[in-house]
């Protein structure tokens, strides 16, 4: 628990917060999804207002952190990229058929939107309905894949 | 009420009405584009039916595509008019329902979004468990979203149906497709090839692509002619006379005559040749000025959205670059990928006429050669793929910093800017290092390989040269001559395809671009027998209008309201909660999603938007000035004003002082965007430009929220002269400017909260107006001390 107030899940299976004696249902957001994930918690009322900030998970007990690793888990969810078959030009488009951790996948995107490789080198690739796929080590695809996916990459 | 709520769920989902070809075509494509399933399949609705009550019958469904351990799958969440069924894949692969239940158990349904990841739930009571929660992608998210949308209205309204007005089926695809289908921008399907389409421009100047196109043939044709004069020389003339059966003074006539001929088909060569390059070259021109002209005066047809939607530098490059690589492509590349195949067909037939061993030596690796350039062109496609992508990025860079550049030199980041610029043109030129080493390694093989060709002819050719007069073999001197130099000509069109083929796949590249924006279809519908408007009374009536920029998330959410001509309403409310949206519906930036704008009681969708805009005027916070003389500016909506009537203008807006005291009073320039004059006098030159052309309808939208105290004092001076006699709408965070306005509307998350006079609205106790108006009065008091 954390001074500001008390995370718990309600009996309708949803994420409160208690504050000043006052439950109040939220949402999850991560302020730095990608670069510091797992710190600066946002808990967010219907109206997407800040209800609770907080700056580490390691601040929270065991309970909360269990519900709140839970919460995690989904917002953190990507799909993550382990081989690709196809990269094909389209008309604006650009199709990626690929394999992902939780099965196969097709996807487009635009044609002038790159895919985006960040410091660490993971590959973030974000398709026209807004999903993101990722591909953290690159090295861990096929040298055919590698070289699909150099030229869009490297 | 469900019509309204049809009509936003239309647009919510489609953005557009459908036509049955329209369907047609989405089943097709679902398959192809995601890979998902068309529809719902045929066992889960027998499935489903099975379960079915009377009357009960489905009105929408959508794919759910994650499970609960956010692992990809194939299940289905459907929706009747009575109830709510969750299909999955069972052990036997078949689909059978896990959860059903009847709409009136819901209490509510919360969306949870992440990244990647959405969460549905439905719940029934805030101290009962959820009912069902169900996970989807993004892709998803447009059909799950008017599924939500008709639960809720469902819940609110229990006699709410959607009553079967649309296709389950055409709701789910076109949900699924529809990012895709915007992304390629409304065009109208590809009737013809990009390339013949691009052709098509031609079809004005015939004439002259006949001539260009027959000076290019014949300036092939005859380069064909002087190689064969050099081996009638060498055999009828020069080894006659050596061998003694010419005279002299024979040997001499024919070879003199020879060579005018060989002279006369050079100038005739360059001839036909002048006439190709001139006739193409102003050719190419003309269609690029062709493409411009309709390209320009397409954009201005185009809504807001189109250029909200575009980079301003994407535009400008389709224009101008696009149009100059096209320009290059019909000068050059139209004629010369068809000259030069005629070439090496000619040149393979004169040649094994000539010889037929020595022909077949040298056109068998034609085609060989022909196909290294294609795989190299492909290599190149990729390279200058990475390329681009590279150099976009240091486009990026400058597009960046160069309008930023005061906040970098604020605080002194020059210096990183500078690092970052040099890594990011490090890396450009590495990739342009690439394709060079690339080009430069591969045409020199090119050439080895036909030089090689040329080597092996040699080999063939020598024994039979200095074999005896008569004999099989026998090959003469001057049939050789011919040959070799029929052989020099074999490179160039080889090349010249090479050339041409990365030529065609740039202008194809530009072609595309352009052809995007010219088969964009204006969001603003024009109608066909839409009404003048001579005069225009001011008379507003918002009916019930509802407003989405992305079709998903809403902005206006059913506003109405009625507004007298003459009226003044002032717009106040937080950011982003639709005021500018209102003042865009009503200049007819964009067209409602759904209700209706009256104004003097037409439809605005009827008025001829030409004649309508020229009555109305907006006053913009960031106003936008032309690069030209002050004159001009003012008289930007009145090209044919009178010097009397702009300095009028300009005395209304109170900037007629400080205009006298430039260098050059009106015809002072003031620059790109009006950057010589501060932001009061920018705002004063674009009042007076709205006085000008008299509007009967005025907008201002925080017309004095950039400037200062007694620059406000001026432009409000001035805006109480404008606003005088007409309708005017005014946006606006200082309630202090309103004091004037007769009406003022409280706009909040897209809706009318308050509405009223300015004291009415005081008088509201816990009203947002009152609240605004102590936290302002408070804050100047503070300001004050």
């Amino acid at each position: 628990m954390i001074n500001d107030g008390k995370i718990f899940i309600g009996n309708n299976g949803q994420l409160y917060v208690k504050k000043q004696g006052v439950n109040t249902e939220v949402f999850l957001k991560e302020s730095f999804p990608w670069s510091a994930p797992g710190k600066f918690l946002s808990f967010r009322d219907k109206d997407d207002n800040e209800v609770l900030f907080v700056r580490d998970l390691e601040q929270l007990c065991f309970c909360e952190k269990e519900y709140i690793c839970k919460h995690l888990e989904r917002l953190r969810f990507v799909l993550d990229i382990t081989d690709v078959y196809s990269i094909v030009e389209e008309y604006e488009l650009r199709r990626f058929d690929v394999l992902t951790s939780k099965g196969g996948r097709t996807f487009y995107t635009k044609v002038d939107d790159w895919p985006h490789v960040r410091g660490d080198g993971t590959v973030m690739i974000t398709d026209v309905s807004g999903d993101i796929y990722k591909l953290i080590d690159r090295e861990s695809l096929s040298d055919a894949a590698r070289k699909k996916l150099s030229y869009y990459i490297e | 009420m469900s019509n309204v709520v049809w009509g936003l769920f239309s647009i919510l989902i489609t953005g557009h009405m459908t036509n049955k070809e329209g369907i047609m075509s989405t089943q097709l494509e679902l398959t192809k584009y995601f890979k998902q399933e068309n529809k719902l399949p045929l066992a889960a609705k027998l499935e489903i039916e099975r379960k079915f009550s009377q009357d009960e019958k489905i009105e929408l469904y959508a794919f759910v595509d994650l499970n609960q351990e956010l692992k990809i799958v194939e299940d289905w969440i459907v929706l009747t008019n009575k109830a709510v069924y969750i299909l999955a894949k069972r052990d036997d692969d078949c689909l059978g329902i896990t959860t059903s239940f009847p709409i009136t158990k819901i209490s509510r349904v919360k969306e949870i979004s992440s990244p990647s990841c959405h969460t549905m739930i439905f719940l029934t009571a805030d101290d009962m468990p959820s009912m069902a929660t169900i996970h989807y992608t993004r892709r998803q998210n447009i059909i799950m979203g008017a599924l939500k949308h008709v639960i809720e209205e469902k819940i609110k309204d229990g006699n709410f149906s959607l009553n079967n007005r649309r296709d389950p089926d055409e709701e789910y695809q076109r949900a699924i497709l529809k990012p895709v289908l915007d992304i390629q921008n409304n065009i109208h399907k590809r009737k013809a090839s990009v390339l013949w389409r691009l052709l098509g421009y031609l079809k004005p100047y015939r004439k002259e692509l006949a001539i260009g196109t027959a000076g290019a043939v014949l300036t092939t044709l005859v380069s064909l002619v002087p190689a064969y004069i050099s081996g009638y020389l060498v055999d009828h003339v020069v080894k006659p006379f050596q061998d003694g059966t010419l005279v002299l003074d024979e040997a001499l006539k024919i070879g003199w005559i020879l060579l005018f001929f060989y002279g006369s088909v050079y100038v005739f060569r360059e001839l036909f040749l002048w006439v190709r390059l001139k006739k193409m070259s102003i050719l190419g021109e003309y269609v690029a000025r062709d493409i411009r002209s309709e390209l320009y005066s397409h954009l201005q047809s185009l809504g807001m959205d189109f250029f909200s939607s575009k980079q301003t530098g994407s535009i400008i490059s389709r224009v101008s670059s696009d149009t100059d690589r096209l320009w290059d492509f019909i000068a050059f590349g139209v004629v010369e990928v068809g000259i030069s195949v005629i070439t090496l067909l000619s040149l393979g037939v004169v040649l094994i006429l000539l010889d037929v061993k020595l022909g077949l030596i040298m056109t068998i690796p034609v085609p060989i050669l022909l196909f290294t350039i294609f795989v190299h062109g492909e290599r190149m496609k990729k390279l200058f793929l990475k390329a681009w992508r590279k150099w976009s990025d240091l486009t990026n860079v400058l597009s960046n910093t160069i309008p930023g550049m005061q906040i970098v030199k604020a605080f002194s980041q020059e210096d990183r800017e500078r690092k970052r610029f040099n890594r990011t043109n490090d890396v450009v030129t590495d990739e342009f290092r690439n394709i060079h080493l690339s080009w430069t390694r591969f045409w020199p093989l090119l050439m080895l390989g036909i030089h090689a060709v040329m080597f092996t002819v040699w080999i063939f050719a020598m024994p039979r040269l200095i074999s005896v007069e008569g004999s099989a073999n026998y090959l003469s001197a001057g049939t050789f001559v011919s040959f070799l130099l029929y052989m020099t000509m074999f490179a160039t069109p080889i090349e010249v395809i090479g050339q041409v083929a990365r030529m065609l796949n740039r202008a194809l590249a530009s072609a595309y671009r352009i052809f995007e924006v010219l088969d964009t279809k204006s969001s603003i519908k024009v109608e066909e027998n839409a009404k003048k408007v001579d005069e225009l009374k001011g008379k507003v009536e918002f009916k019930n209008v509802r407003f989405s920029y992305d079709d998903v998330r809403s902005v206006l959410k059913g506003i109405s309201f009625n507004v007298t001509p003459g009226e003044m309403i002032g717009l106040v409310g937080e950011s982003g909660g639709g005021k500018t949206t209102i003042t865009k519906l009503i200049g007819r930036f964009y067209d409602v999603s759904g209700g209706e704008i009256f104004i003097d009681g037409i439809d605005l969708k009827k008025l001829d938007l030409a004649t309508y805009r020229n009555k109305v005027a907006m006053v913009m916070q960031d106003p936008y000035l032309f690069h030209g003389t002050v004159f001009d500016n003012i008289a930007y909506g009145l090209p044919g004003a009178t010097y009397e009537e702009v300095v009028e203008a300009a005395k209304i807006a109170n900037a007629h002082d400080f205009i006298g005291r430039l260098s050059y009073g009106y015809d002072t320039i003031v620059g790109e965007r009006g950057h010589t004059l501060s932001g009061g006098e920018r705002q004063r030159i674009s009042i007076a430009r709205a006085v000008l052309i008299n509007p009967r309808i005025l907008i201002l939208d925080e017309a004095t929220s950039a400037v200062d105290t007694e620059t406000e004092r001026k432009i409000q001076e001035a805006l109480d002269r404008l606003v005088g006699g007409r309708t005017v709408f005014a946006v606006a965070h200082r309630l202090s400017t309103l004091r004037k306005a007769d009406r003022i509307f409280v706009i909040e998350n897209g809706q009318i909260k308050e509405m009223g006079t300015h004291r009415e609205l005081l008088e509201k106790e816990k009203g947002v107006y009152r609240k605004l108006h102590k936290m302002q009065q408070e804050m100047s008091e503070f300001f004050a001390l």
